[in-house]
């Protein structure tokens, strides 16, 4: 019995570690015992308790660029729920990230209306094209308000230079209506999260064209933010640049 | 038949940026009127509403076409806020034009969009113009207290005279879907959640006639 292996864990924090997840189901496995101190039996309910260690080492998830605008469709239901699932851990981080009580309600009416673009697509693809993300999120730290503010930033302008990117590639008129209404809105939250980040400076709107990205580009910096490794299969050949020509 | 497409489309935007370029031009030219806080933001706002112009003109001209003429701006709006004349005393109302402007611009250019699915570049220049438009009536709204995306089809406190440009933006059904009845809406924010997360086109017709009173 003295002999098993023991790992103490104090901090229930320290769950949000895969490895210490991992080396603690292992140990536990090998008849081990773990001490649980009550402060962690919140990190036990952490819905990712088993997962991959990192961005792009599991999966695969294939997004098939062959299949027209089902394709741009999953491609942006994908950034909708890395969005969305970004805003609902900021909500629920309130407690320990000093934003304040107007931070708060933009960072609600955030999540609400990624929460709204992700189910939208959700419905539209319905189970057949549909697929679950598990996102995560290396080097933010969600109870800081200057890193959560800032890794908004990084998926809103993503988020724009995404859909300026892919409406080149959608065939139907309506999606790409569709997809004007949803980019204008993350353009939005962009120049707000910016303004918060620097007040009354240049900042909410770094160029007088914003960034269009490839698919190819928005994946790759997406993908740090994926477990599942994300292919892009079938991506097209040509890509229209846009006047930044950064794409 | 696209080509015509298209140049009625940057015709179109052209005029719009005049508007705006003129109306930030004005502004930032004007003493007393921004104060030197706010001069960062709108001076930025100016800068880009200039470069929209050239670069409208340059893909006009590249068509093989020739670009309108600058029109006279009337920002009194043919007298609905009449003595409106960019006075040190009137930066309430600057800002309220500034925001009625580019929340008009955002639905002009989507609106266009689907016009031109079929030339890609434009297509392309456009929508990189239109998420700028997005952010600078973001910035502009929250300068005068208001959230940064539109609220229902409300215009805040805009006059009445603005109303066309928010009607229509209380829709909640998206792509055939009623965005409030999918599962989990009720938790998220419901129907007004779903105006706000979803910004709407505006016709070519809708947009002149939001347009019109301002020209002289």
């Amino acid at each position: 019995m003295s002999d098993r292996p023991t790992l103490v864990l104090g901090d229930g924090g320290i769950l949000t570690s895969l490895r210490t997840r991992r080396e603690m189901f292992k140990m536990m496995a090998m008849g081990g015992v773990a001490v649980l101190l009550p402060s962690m039996l919140t990190g036990c309910s952490d819905d990712n308790m088993v997962g991959p260690e990192g961005p792009g080492t599991g999966g695969p998830l294939t997004i098939d660029f062959a299949r027209g605008d089902i394709a741009i469709l999953q491609f942006a239901y994908a950034l909708e729920q890395l969005e969305a699932d970004f805003y609902i851990r900021v909500v629920n981080s309130f407690g320990g990230a000093g934003l304040s009580q107007a931070e708060q309600s933009i960072m609600v009416d955030l999540r609400n209306h990624e929460v709204l673009h992700r189910e939208l697509f959700k419905a539209a693809l319905g189970s057949a094209n549909g697929f679950t993300i598990n996102p995560t999120y290396p080097g933010v730290n969600f109870n800081s308000r200057q890193s959560i503010l800032e890794a908004a930033r990084t998926f809103e302008d993503l988020g724009v230079a995404a859909y300026n990117g892919a409406a080149q590639y959608i065939s139907n008129a309506d999606t790409l209506t569709l997809a004007g209404k949803i980019v204008s809105v993350e353009a939005r939250h962009a120049s707000a999260i910016r303004d918060l980040l620097m007040p009354n400076t240049t900042a909410f709107a770094p160029n007088a064209f914003d960034d269009v990205f490839s698919p190819g580009k928005v994946g790759a910096a997406a993908q740090g933010f994926v477990t599942e490794e994300l292919i892009l299969a079938n991506a097209p050949a040509t890509f229209v640049q846009g006047p930044n020509n950064n794409g | 038949m696209q080509q015509s497409t298209t140049l009625e489309v940057l015709q179109f935007a052209l005029l719009l940026e005049y508007l705006e370029a003129d109306f930030y031009e004005r502004g930032m030219g004007a003493t007393g009127l921004i104060p030197t806080a706010d001069r960062a933001v709108f001076g930025l706002i100016a800068e880009h509403e200039a470069i929209h112009v050239n670069v409208l003109r340059s893909l006009i001209t590249g068509a093989g076409a020739t670009p309108i003429a600058k029109p006279e701006f009337d920002y009194t709006a043919g007298g609905a806020l009449a003595g409106f004349n960019f006075l040190p005393a009137q930066y309430e109302t600057f800002k309220a034009l500034a925001m009625a402007f580019e929340d008009t611009g955002v639905r002009a250019y989507k609106g266009q969009a689907a016009r031109l699915i079929n030339d890609k570049a434009a297509l392309t220049a456009a929508l990189s113009i239109h998420s700028v438009e997005a952010r600078h009536a973001a910035q502009v709204r929250r300068m005068r207290g208001k959230k940064g995306w539109i609220v229902g089809n409300s215009r805040e406190d805009l006059p009445a005279f603005t109303q066309g440009i928010y009607d229509g933006e209380d829709l909640t059904t998206q792509g055939g879907v009623s965005v409030p009845g999918l599962p989990m809406a009720a938790m998220f924010g419901g129907a007004a959640a779903a105006m706000e997360a979803f910004d709407e086109p505006l016709t070519l017709q809708q947009v002149t006639a939001i347009v019109t009173p301002f020209l002289a």
